[in-house]
């Protein structure tokens, strides 16, 4: 075709008319077809392997685990009907009547071929290590099954809630690395970093659910994208809002944000192998902070001071005087400054990382706290990858650090208090305070609650007074949707980042 | 005959070069693909398990054995397997590629149309209004950043008047109109910026042109003022151009991280971050060969052409 005036004018009004075309196409495809746009697309489908929060989104909306928390932050059956504690060592479930994707009923034997697959050597899970416990695993019948584990485990119950111990059928993952799930939504169309159609699953267990006719999830990494996209109209809802943008959403009408202010949180750990190693410093650290700055400067006053260990609102393993424990008093740090013989001044490292903004400007905004009570913090803040391998390695006189919780269970901060465990970049190294593990242990085996309670008392105070996790504040987690978006509920407190496990419930007004 | 095989050979060695260097310099960076691919999101793993999968990554290996082991995949033309997910990096590669080309083509276009006319006009009456206002706005399209520029673009199109999506990526198969959308607002933001550089190259490069002999004798012929600014002094002024515009393309292919991540397009300079994040080291290798052997190609192309139409360089 010879490129004259009058093939352009042709070619601009094609063009014009497909892109107009596009619009209504688009526009027709939306119907209860609910639009999420997504963190980032996970890096890999297959299951049991950690993709992260946004990644979990995913996994929660096609397969189910053994059991839940509700929005109250109690436990509840899911693809378990029933469980017991028959003997200190040994669990029974009953399965309730549910069916995969595929149609074929969700048996004994498939729990177990899931246990399988994450207890094998490299499997990668991230129930590879929880799992440790749990020795043997005997089929009843299709609906029963029993576990033993080497110890009395008062924590299981909570393990089975697992964000990724979702059950899949026998053998699935062989052809296709999502293998069969039991969730509400089934893949139906995935391109890799572009999007993701999800269609209802029609054998799904919940009566009445999925109400939504698909979901399509595409990713935006940047912030500022996802969140342009949802005022743009181009999705429906977002996942981990942005705090700068949270009171923007808030004062919209047309959009709602659903938050939870003690989500996940910021914390300080400690390198016992340098003068970290007098607990008396790592107490002037936590005494010399001031939380609330943490919240209103770096989390856009979305969150909330974090003075004690994370432990949910309305658990009984919360108690006040521990909540706040982590007053801000200057004066009590300089004196145990002096105490421990740093009455003229501390010089100490900080690792951290300068590819998040809220590690970075946590690790700016402890150094300007603590110069002001004489302790001098040299920044080490490279990219992420180098980090966590320069944490892992014990780098750095102490670290900043941003975590969620797993699940709601006492236990559940013991990986991130307990410095004797095996040292990894997440956690306080090269100390140990007595009586700390066997107390966390005690309180594993005991199935009695009321002692249960008694026990994390103990072991949290010892926590606190030896400061071996010095928290700082929690950032909130929101989701932000249009109002049309109904029923959109969240996990309470820590357990909030998960909260797409509710999800099966989202419908479109 | 001889100096064609002797180039090819130069750009042969460039590219090992390059693969080298890339596998040396991924490698002494600090950070472990198996420790990051255990730490999504605050992931706390054993270090037997990190020690599994460095195993099973072929990490445990030594340095010489896995450098041997992804020269002799390139020579095969097997630019192995992503960590992250397993995925063959070379199908990934081919799935970006033409994603990032068509992104920079429409640009490129976009451009062209935008600072050749501009410069033309421009350069007729350089103390002209136009060329004052044109001179301004260019200065001011090519200071400003791109994830700025974009953010205003996605605010005042997509947001305020809503005539076009934010961003994302529908592949032209399942929906042409949309995809073309999508490509509006990505390709407009590098446009802009190009275009003021065509345009200061194009104005420059007619006013050098204009005032010569043979478009004086072309104006006393009596051919038309439009035939002699298009047909003589624009052909004539175009060299410059050429060679600059092709030069900003070729930075385009792994340059577009920015404009990828506010319109949130799935192209290669997407993968090569992620790749660097991530170490993975498949990725960010072969992501760069890629890269490396497509310029290294021009430059090939480049050369042969010179050649054929001037004898004097292949001596």
């Amino acid at each position: 075709m010879q490129l004259n005036r009058r093939n352009l004018l042709k070619i601009a009004t094609m063009s014009g008319a497909v892109l107009a075309l596009g619009g209504r196409f688009a526009q027709a495809q939306g119907g209860q077809t609910l639009r999420v746009g997504l963190s980032t697309y996970p890096p890999h489908l297959r299951p049991w392997v950690n993709v992260g929060y946004s990644g979990h989104l995913l996994c929660s909306l096609i397969n189910r685990t053994l059991i839940n928390y509700d929005e109250q932050g109690q436990l509840v059956g899911e693809l378990a009907e029933s469980w017991e504690n028959e003997t200190p060592e040994t669990w029974r479930f009953t399965l309730r009547e549910s069916h995969f994707h595929d149609g074929s009923p969700v048996t004994a034997q498939d729990v177990e071929w899931t246990f399988q697959q994450i207890q094998a050597d490299g499997s990668g899970a991230y129930m590879f290590d929880a799992l440790r416990p749990v020795t043997g695993f005997e089929v009843i019948d299709e609906r029963n099954f029993r576990l033993t584990t080497d110890e009395p485990l008062a924590t299981l119950p909570a393990l089975m809630t697992f964000p990724f111990l979702s059950i899949l059928k026998a053998g699935s993952t062989d052809a296709e690395d999502q293998g069969i799930g039991a969730g509400p939504y089934r893949i139906a169309y995935a391109e890799k970093g572009v999007s993701i159609e999800l269609e209802p699953n029609e054998h799904y267990f919940k009566p009445g659910l999925p109400t939504l006719a698909g979901i399509t999830i595409t990713p935006y990494v940047d912030e500022s994208a996802r969140v342009a996209a949802l005022n743009a109209g181009d999705v429906d809802m977002i996942d981990y809002v942005p705090w700068s943008a949270m009171a923007a959403i808030e004062a919209d009408p047309a959009l709602a944000l659903h938050k939870v202010d003690a989500g996940a949180f910021m914390y300080l750990s400690f390198n016992g192998g340098g003068v970290f190693a007098d607990p008396r410093l790592r107490q002037a650290v936590a005494f010399g902070l001031r939380r609330d700055e943490f919240v209103k400067s770096i989390f856009f006053g979305f969150g909330a001071e974090m003075t004690g260990l994370p432990r949910a609102a309305g658990s009984p393993y919360r108690h006040d005087d521990e909540a706040a424990f982590w007053g801000y008093d200057p004066e009590r740090a300089k004196a145990l400054l002096k105490e421990a013989g740093h009455e003229n001044g501390l010089t100490v490292s900080l690792l951290s990382t300068s590819q998040y903004s809220m590690h970075r400007d946590t690790a700016v905004l402890v150094q300007a706290q603590l110069a002001e009570i004489g302790i001098t913090v040299n920044l080490t803040m490279p990219d992420w990858a180098t980090r966590v391998n320069l944490g892992n390695q014990g780098a750095g006189d102490f670290a900043v650090q941003g975590i969620g919780l797993d699940n709601l269970d006492p236990d559940a901060v013991t990986t991130l208090v307990d410095p004797s465990l095996s040292p990894t970049y997440l956690r306080s190294r090269n100390f140990e305070v007595e009586g700390l593990s066997e107390a966390l242990a005690q309180g594993r085996s005991e199935m009695d609650e009321a002692k249960r309670v008694d026990i994390y008392r103990r072991a949290d105070q010892m926590v606190l007074e030896a400061t071996t996790f010095c928290g700082l504040c929690y950032r909130a987690t929101g989701f932000a949707a249009k109002a049309s978006v109904q029923d959109l509920a969240m996990l309470p407190d820590q357990l909030s980042p998960f909260s797409s496990v509710l999800f099966d419930k989202l419908k479109l007004g | 005959m001889g100096w064609f095989v002797r180039r090819l050979a130069q750009s042969l060695v460039m590219l090992w070069v390059v693969v080298s260097l890339v596998f040396l310099s991924i490698h002494f960076v600090p950070g472990d693909p198996a420790e990051l691919l255990l730490a999504q999101d605050g992931g706390s793993p054993d270090p037997l398990m990190v020690q599994m999968l460095r195993e099973q990554l072929g990490l445990d290996r030594p340095l010489p054995e896995q450098y041997s082991h992804n020269v002799m995949g390139i020579l095969r033309g097997d630019l192995g397997a992503s960590m992250v997910d397993g995925s063959s990096v070379g199908q990934e590669v081919m799935r970006r590629l033409p994603r990032t080309l068509e992104l920079i083509a429409a640009a490129g276009i976009l451009s062209l149309l935008i600072g050749i006319p501009a410069g033309v006009l421009s350069a007729l009456r350089p103390r002209g209004r136009f060329s004052r206002g044109a001179a301004v706005v260019a200065g001011t399209a090519q200071s400003m950043p791109v994830f700025v520029l974009g953010t205003l673009l996605v605010v005042l199109f997509a947001q305020v008047l809503g005539w076009l999506p934010a961003g994302g990526f529908v592949p032209f198969s399942r929906d042409p109109g949309k995809h073309l959308q999508l490509l509006v607002l990505p390709a407009a933001t590098i446009a802009i910026g190009l275009s003021a550089i065509v345009f200061r190259i194009t104005r420059t490069s007619m006013l050098d042109v204009l005032p010569l002999d043979f478009i004086r004798t072309a104006r006393a012929k009596g051919v038309p003022a439009r035939r002699v600014i298009i047909r003589h002094a624009l052909r004539n002024a175009l060299m410059p151009v050429i060679t600059v515009f092709a030069l900003q393309l070729g930075g385009l292919l792994a340059g577009t991280v920015l404009v990828e991540t506010v319109f949130n397009w799935p192209g290669l300079s997407g993968m090569l971050v992620a790749g660097v994040n991530a170490r993975d080291y498949p990725v960010v290798t072969g992501v760069l060969v890629v890269v490396s052997a497509f310029y290294i190609g021009l430059n090939l192309l480049v050369d042969i052409i010179y050649g054929i139409t001037d004898p004097r360089v292949r001596k």
